[in-house]
C-alpha cells in the first residue's frame, strides 16, 4: 500500500530537552493511525513538525511523496487539521465559521456551499447553523472546532486530541464522524491519550513516550506484548491466608494480590480460569461479591513498557 | 463571613487592576495639582508680557520696558518666531509687544509710531493692552506739551507712581480652598473610575453565573447575601476614600485641619457611599468585564466633564450644567466649589451644601432600589 | 483568496463589539464631552462687564472727571463697555458686596480715591486698574498745568487755562497717538488641541484593529492562526489582505469622527483639506503599524495586547496635551526629543500647525516622522511576520 506520510528520524529539540527522538514511521494510505501517549509525550509536537509550524532539528518529511514545506500549497489543500485547542472565531455563526475556514481551500462557491452542508451534517449541527460559538455548549463546540479542520473532504486529517472534555454523545457523535472520513477514503492520524478510543477507531498504533516509538502495530499486536491475558478481581471479606496461598496455587495463576478486602489474580494465559476460581470458592465456602474479568487494555501495554499509567 | 473571604480572595486576584487604577489616578491627580497654575481655570492677576523690542534700549523705550516689565510676569521664550508663536498658542504668554526700530525718536517728534501686538483675547491680554495703551496715552499727553525727554520720563512716573489704595474684605485663603477643591472635585473622576470599576470587576466575579446559581440555592437568603456582599464593597469603598483623604492630608496640608477641610472629608464620604450604590446597580446589570469597562468609562468620564470635575464649573456652559443636574457628581462638586466661599459657617450658610448631601443620598437610595429590583428579577429569571 | 479573507476580516472585526465601542464609539463620547465641557471656555476667559458700585457721597458728585469716566465707560454704546455700575451709599455698597452682587466699590474720599474689594481677582484688578487711570488723568492736568503756569504770562485768568488745558489733554489721551496694531493669529482657539489629540488618540486605538486582525494569522499567537498556517494560502497573502481590512475600517471610523467633529461639533481643522487627508491616512497607518509590531513582537494574550495598545495611546495622548493641553507645550519646551518620537504628538502638531501657522514646512516634517515611526515599527515587525515556522508554538 503507498505511503501518504514518510517520517525519517525526526528529532525537535527545545533548550534542554529532546521533544521528539529520532522518530521514524509511515502513515499508509485509508488507514486510521492512532498516536498514543501520555501529555508531553510528543503527539502535538509531531504533528506540528508533520505540518511545517514547527522548526526541527533533524529529520525528513515526505507527504503525498512530496517533501513537506510552508509553501508546499499542492500538499496543503488536501490536508485537514483539527487541534487540540478550539479555533473558531468567536465573531462568526457556525456557518460562517465554516465558510471562512473552507474558503480558505475551495474557491468555487457553489461546491463550498455543498461541503458545508455535508460538514454540518456530518457532525450533527444541523440545528445550530445561525448560532455564535459563545451559545454551543462544550461538547458542540468541539464539533465545529472539528467541522472546520474538515469540511473541504480532505485526503490526509489529523485529529490532536479531539474529543478531551467531551460529553459521551458529543463524543460518540465524533468518533462516528471519523469512521465516516475514513469509509469516504480518507487517512487520518488520530492523537489521544484515551487508549479505549484508540482501541475501536485505530488500525494500527503508535505509542509515544518521551519523543520516542516505544510499540507499533495493532491494537491484538500491542496486547500480546503484555505478559498477561486475563485479569480477575473480586471482594471477599475475609480471606484466610491458607486459601491464599491455594489460588496462589490453581492453574495459570501469575500473581495474586489481596489488599482492602479486593483480590487480584492476573492469569498469563489459558481458558476458564474463572470457572476454576469459582468452583474453588464454591468448595471452600468462601462468600464472595462482585466478581470482574478484564481483558488488558492498553493501560496495561503501558504500564508493562514503560512502568507508568498512561493518564499521569 | 464566608462572603466576605470570598470577596478578599476575588480581590486578591484583581489586585493588580486595584493598584494600577489607583496609581494611574493618584499620578494624574497630584500631577494635575502640581500644574494647575498654567492650566484651565487658574486666573494670575498679573498678565505674561513678552516684550520684543527692536529700538535701541535708551530714554523712552528703555522707560516703557521696564514699567511693563514691573507690572508683568517675564516670561522666558527662545528667541524665535515660532517659539513665541507657540508659546501664545499654548498662552504661556498673554501678550507680545513688538517695538519697532526708531520707536523713541519717531514718538518724541510726534510721527506717531505704530506698535505691532499679539494677544490670546483673554482677561490677561486685555489687562496688558490696558497696561500698555495707559503708558503710551500718558506719554503722549506729556510729550504734546513737555519738549524733554528726562523731563516727559520724569513726569510719566510721578503719575504712574500713585496706587489706588485697596480695602480687602474676605479674610478667607481663596488659594489654599481653591487647591483643596481642585483636589476633591479631580476625586470625583477617581472615586467613580477606580472604586466603581474596581467593585464591578468583583461583583462580575461573584455574579458568574456558576457562583451565583450555587449562591442562590445556597441556604443563604438572596437579600442576606446582597447585604452581606454590600458590607463588603463598602469596607473597600471605604478604603480608598480613607486613602483619598489621607493623600489631601500630604497634599494640601493645614487646610485640611479646618472645618472646610471637615466638610469636605465629609463630603466626600457621601460621595463614596453614592458610588458604592452605583457600582452595585452596575455590577447588576452586566456581568461582562468588557462592557463594564466601557460603562464605567462613560459614566466617570461623562460625568466628570459634565459637572465640573475637569474643568471649572464657572466655565462650563449652561446647558451643560443643567444636564449635570441629573447626575450625583453635580451636587458633590457643587459643595466642593461652595465652600472656597463659605466665609461663617451657620445653619443659613450650610444649607445649600446640606441640600447638596441629601440629594446625593437620595441619589443613593434610588441606586439600591433599582439594584434590588433587577437582581431579583434575575434570580428567577435564570 | 484575497478577497475572501479581507471581506471576513471586516466581518469579525465589526462584529466585535468591545473592539468597535474603543475604536468608533468611545472617541465620539470623548469629542461629544469634550465640546461640552470646553465650547464656552475661551469666550469665558474674555473680559465680562463688571458689576460695580460707586458711593456716591459728595466727592464723587463734585468730581466731573470721575463722574464721566465712569459713565462713559458703562454706556452701552461704548463698545468697549466694561462696567455696570450701581450709584448707591455706603452701607447698601457693603451689603451688596457681602451677597456678591459685586466685585467692588469705589469711595472716593477727599485725598484719594479708595477700592474696596472682597479678594483678589482680575475682575479687582481690572476696577483696580480703570480707577488708578482716572486719577492718573487728573495728576496730569494738574502737571502739565503746574508746567505751563510757569512759561505763561497771566494775562488770562487762571481758570480758563485750566479749561482749555483739560479740553486738550482729554482730547489727545482719547486720540490714542500711537497706534496698537494686533497682528496675531485669528486661530488661537486653543481647545482644538483637545480634538487634535482626540484625533490622534482614535489613529493609536486604530492600531487595536490591526493586531487583532493580524494575531489571527499568526500560528504562533493564536489557535486560529495555527489553522490558517496548515491552510494552502500564502502567508503574504493572509497578512495584506487583514492589514487592509483593519485599516479600512480605521480609515472610516477616523471619518466618522472628522465628520462629526466638524460638521456637528464644529471643530476647526483649517482649509485645506487634502493635507488634512494625507496626515489622517499617515496617522491612521502609524497606529496600524504599532498594532501590527504589538501583535507580531509581543507573546502575549490577546486582551494583554489591547491593554498594552490602549496604555501606551494614553500615555502618548498625555504628552500631547489630551489631559491638559499646556503638557504639550512643556514638554515641547524642556523635553523635545520626547513628543519627537511620540506618535500622537506627531499628530496633534500636524493638525495644530496647519491650524495656526502659514507656512507647511512644520507639518511635513510631522508627516515625514510619522511615516519614519511607522516603517521603523514595520521593518521591526517583518521581522517576525515572515517567518512560517516557529521554535515554540
Amino acid at each position: 500500500m503507498e505511503n501518504i506520510i514518510e517520517v525519517k528520524n525526526l528529532t525537535k529539540e527545545y533548550k534542554n530537552l529532546k521533544a521528539i527522538d529520532d522518530l521514524s514511521f509511515c502513515v499508509k494510505k485509508g488507514e486510521i493511525l492512532g498516536l498514543l501517549g501520555p501529555n508531553g509525550s510528543g503527539k502535538s509536537t509531531t504533528i506540528n513538525c508533520i505540518l511545517s509550524l514547527l522548526n526541527f532539528s533533524n529529520g525528513e518529511i515526505k507527504i503525498f511523496g512530496k517533501e513537506m514545506t510552508p509553501d508546499a500549497y499542492d500538499i496543503k489543500k488536501d490536508i485537514g487539521v483539527i487541534f487540540q485547542d478550539i479555533a473558531v472565531f468567536a465573531e462568526l455563526t457556525v456557518e460562517e465559521n465554516l465558510d471562512y475556514f473552507c474558503g480558505l481551500y475551495i474557491k468555487e462557491k457553489e461546491i463550498r456551499k455543498k461541503y458545508i452542508k455535508d460538514a454540518i451534517n456530518l457532525v450533527g449541527l444541523n440545528e445550530f447553523k445561525k448560532f455564535y460559538p459563545k451559545q454551543l455548549s462544550g461538547g458542540l463546540l468541539r464539533r465545529l472546532n472539528i467541522a472546520c479542520g474538515i469540511a473541504h473532504k480532505p485526503k490526509l486529517v489529523f485529529l490532536d486530541e479531539p474529543t478531551v472534555a467531551v460529553d459521551p454523545q458529543s463524543r460518540n457523535n465524533i468518533l462516528e464522524g471519523i469512521k465516516t472520513l475514513k469509509e469516504e477514503g480518507a487517512t487520518i492520524i488520530y492523537t489521544t491519550h484515551y487508549m479505549e478510543e484508540v482501541e475501536i477507531l485505530c488500525d494500527r498504533i503508535i505509542i509515544l513516550d518521551k519523543g520516542k516509538i516505544i510499540a507499533t502495530g495493532t491494537t491484538d499486536d500491542l496486547k500480546a506484548l503484555a505478559r498477561i491475558e486475563e485479569k480477575i478481581s473480586l471482594e471477599i471479606i475475609e480471606l484466610e491466608k491458607k486459601h491464599f496461598n491455594n489460588i496462589k496455587k490453581l492453574k495459570n495463576v501469575e500473581e495474586v494480590k489481596y489488599d482492602n478486602n479486593i483480590l487480584i489474580i492476573t492469569y498469563k494465559k489459558g481458558e476458564h480460569n474463572l470457572i476454576e476460581l469459582i468452583d474453588y470458592l464454591k468448595d471452600n465456602k468462601i462468600n464472595y461479591d462482585k466478581i470482574y474479568s478484564e481483558r488488558p487494555t492498553l493501560n496495561d501495554v503501558f504500564l508493562e513498557l514503560t512502568g507508568k499509567e498512561l493518564r499521569d | 463571613m464566608t462572603i466576605f473571604k470570598a470577596f478578599l480572595k476575588v480581590l486578591n486576584k484583581n489586585k493588580f487592576i486595584v493598584i494600577m487604577y489607583t496609581a494611574i489616578l493618584v499620578f494624574f491627580g497630584v500631577f494635575n495639582m502640581q500644574t494647575s497654575d498654567n492650566s484651565i481655570g487658574y486666573i494670575s492677576t498679573k498678565p505674561d508680557i513678552l516684550i520684543i523690542n527692536n529700538d535701541e534700549n535708551k530714554g523712552l523705550t528703555k522707560d516703557l520696558i521696564n514699567y511693563i516689565e514691573k507690572n508683568s510676569n517675564k516670561v522666558e521664550i527662545k528667541d524665535d518666531e515660532t517659539s513665541i508663536n507657540d508659546a501664545l498658542f499654548y498662552r504661556d504668554v498673554n501678550y507680545i509687544i513688538y517695538i519697532p526700530s526708531n520707536f523713541r525718536k519717531d514718538f518724541l517728534e510726534g510721527n506717531n509710531p505704530q506698535i505691532e501686538i499679539k494677544k490670546t483675547g483673554d482677561y490677561q491680554s486685555s489687562l496688558a493692552n490696558m497696561l500698555l495703551e495707559r503708558y503710551l496715552k500718558v506719554a503722549s499727553a506729556y510729550n504734546e506739551i513737555i519738549k524733554d525727554e528726562n523731563l516727559i520720563i520724569k513726569k510719566i512716573h510721578d503719575t504712574l507712581k500713585d496706587k489706588t489704595e485697596v480695602e480687602l474684605t474676605s479674610s478667607i485663603n481663596k488659594n489654599a480652598l481653591d487647591k483643596t477643591a481642585y483636589y476633591y472635585n479631580f476625586a470625583n473622576y477617581s472615586i467613580l473610575a477606580g472604586c466603581v470599576y474596581i467593585i464591578c470587576i468583583i461583583l462580575s466575579s461573584f455574579n458568574n453565573n456558576m457562583i451565583r446559581k450555587r449562591t442562590i440555592i445556597s441556604s443563604t437568603n438572596n437579600k442576606v447575601f446582597n447585604r452581606r456582599l454590600l458590607l463588603a464593597n463598602s469596607l473597600f469603598a471605604l478604603t480608598l476614600w480613607l486613602f483619598y483623604v489621607i493623600l489631601s492630608f500630604i497634599l494640601l496640608g493645614e487646610v485640611m485641619f479646618s472645618i472646610s477641610g471637615l466638610l469636605y472629608i465629609l463630603n466626600s464620604l457621601v460621595f463614596s457611599i453614592c458610588a458604592l450604590t452605583l457600582a452595585f446597580l452596575i455590577g447588576n446589570i452586566s456581568n461582562n468585564k468588557n462592557a463594564l469597562n466601557g460603562i464605567v468609562n462613560v459614566i466617570a468620564l461623562g460625568s466628570s466633564f459634565l459637572c465640573g470635575a475637569f474643568v471649572p464649573t464657572e466655565y462650563l456652559p449652561e446647558l451643560v450644567l443643567k444636564i449635570a443636574h441629573i447626575l450625583p457628581s453635580y451636587y458633590f462638586i457643587n459643595t466642593n466649589n461652595l465652600l472656597t466661599k463659605i466665609e461663617k459657617f451657620n445653619l443659613t450658610s450650610l444649607k445649600p451644601v446640606l441640600i447638596n448631601i441629601s440629594i446625593i443620598l437620595a441619589f443613593s437610595t434610588i441606586f439600591i432600589i433599582l439594584t434590588n429590583i433587577i437582581s431579583k428579577r434575575k434570580n428567577k429569571l435564570s | 483568496m484575497f478577497y475572501h479573507n479581507f471581506k471576513y476580516t471586516i466581518k469579525t472585526l465589526l462584529k466585535d463589539r468591545t473592539l468597535m465601542f474603543w475604536t468608533l464609539a468611545f472617541p465620539l463620547i470623548l469629542g461629544t464631552l469634550f465640546n461640552m465641557a470646553f465650547s464656552d471656555i475661551e469666550n469665558k476667559e474674555k473680559l465680562d462687564i463688571i458689576d460695580i458700585a460707586i458711593v456716591n457721597n459728595t466727592y464723587f458728585e463734585q468730581n466731573e472727571i470721575y463722574k464721566k469716566s465712569f459713565s462713559n465707560l458703562e454706556s452701552k454704546n461704548n463698545k468697549d463697555r466694561l462696567f455696570s455700575i450701581k450709584y448707591v451709599d455706603e452701607k447698601q455698597a457693603k451689603k451688596l458686596l457681602e451677597k456678591k452682587k459685586i466685585t467692588g466699590y469705589l469711595k472716593l474720599e477727599e485725598s484719594s480715591p479708595k477700592v474696596i474689594i472682597a479678594q483678589n481677582g482680575i475682575n479687582e484688578t481690572v476696577f483696580k486698574y480703570v480707577t488708578e487711570e482716572i486719577s492718573e488723568q487728573e495728576k496730569i492736568i494738574k502737571n502739565i498745568f503746574e508746567y505751563k503756569l510757569k512759561d505763561m504770562n497771566s494775562s488770562n485768568s487762571i481758570n480758563d487755562i485750566y479749561n482749555d488745558l483739560y479740553k486738550n489733554i482729554k482730547e489727545i489721551l482719547n486720540s490714542n497717538k500711537v497706534q496698537i496694531k494686533d497682528i496675531s493669529s485669528n486661530n488661537l482657539s486653543y481647545t482644538m488641541i483637545e480634538f487634535y489629540t482626540l484625533i490622534a488618540m482614535t489613529c493609536l486605538y486604530g492600531g487595536i484593529l490591526g493586531m487583532v486582525a493580524i494575531s489571527k494569522n499568526l500560528a504562533n499567537i493564536s489557535n486560529n492562526g495555527k489553522r490558517i498556517s496548515v491552510s494552502p494560502v500564502p502567508k503574504r497573502e493572509l497578512i495584506l489582505s487583514s492589514i487592509l481590512a483593519s485599516y479600512i475600517i480605521q480609515v472610516i471610523g477616523l471619518v466618522i469622527l472628522f465628520l462629526y467633529t466638524n460638521i456637528i461639533l464644529k471643530i476647526d481643522y483649517g482649509n485645506n483639506y487634502l493635507l488634512i487627508i494625507l496626515l489622517s491616512l499617515v496617522g491612521s497607518f502609524a497606529g496600524l503599524c504599532l498594532g501590527t509590531f504589538i501583535s507580531s513582537t509581543f507573546k502575549v494574550g490577546e486582551n494583554t495586547k489591547t491593554g498594552i495598545i490602549i496604555a501606551i495611546t494614553m500615555v502618548c495622548c498625555f504628552l500631547s496635551g489630551m489631559m491638559g493641553i499646556t503638557m504639550k507645550y512643556i514638554i515641547d519646551k524642556n523635553i523635545p526629543i520626547l513628543n519627537k518620537i511620540n506618535p500622537a504628538s506627531m499628530i496633534t502638531d500636524g493638525f495644530y500647525s496647519l491650524y495656526y501657522y502659514d507656512t507647511k514646512t512644520r507639518f511635513y516634517f510631522n508627516v515625514i516622522s510619522l511615516l519614519l515611526f511607522s516603517i521603523v515599527l514595520l521593518s521591526i515587525s517583518m521581522l517576525s511576520l515572515r517567518r512560517q515556522k516557529y521554535d515554540n508554538i
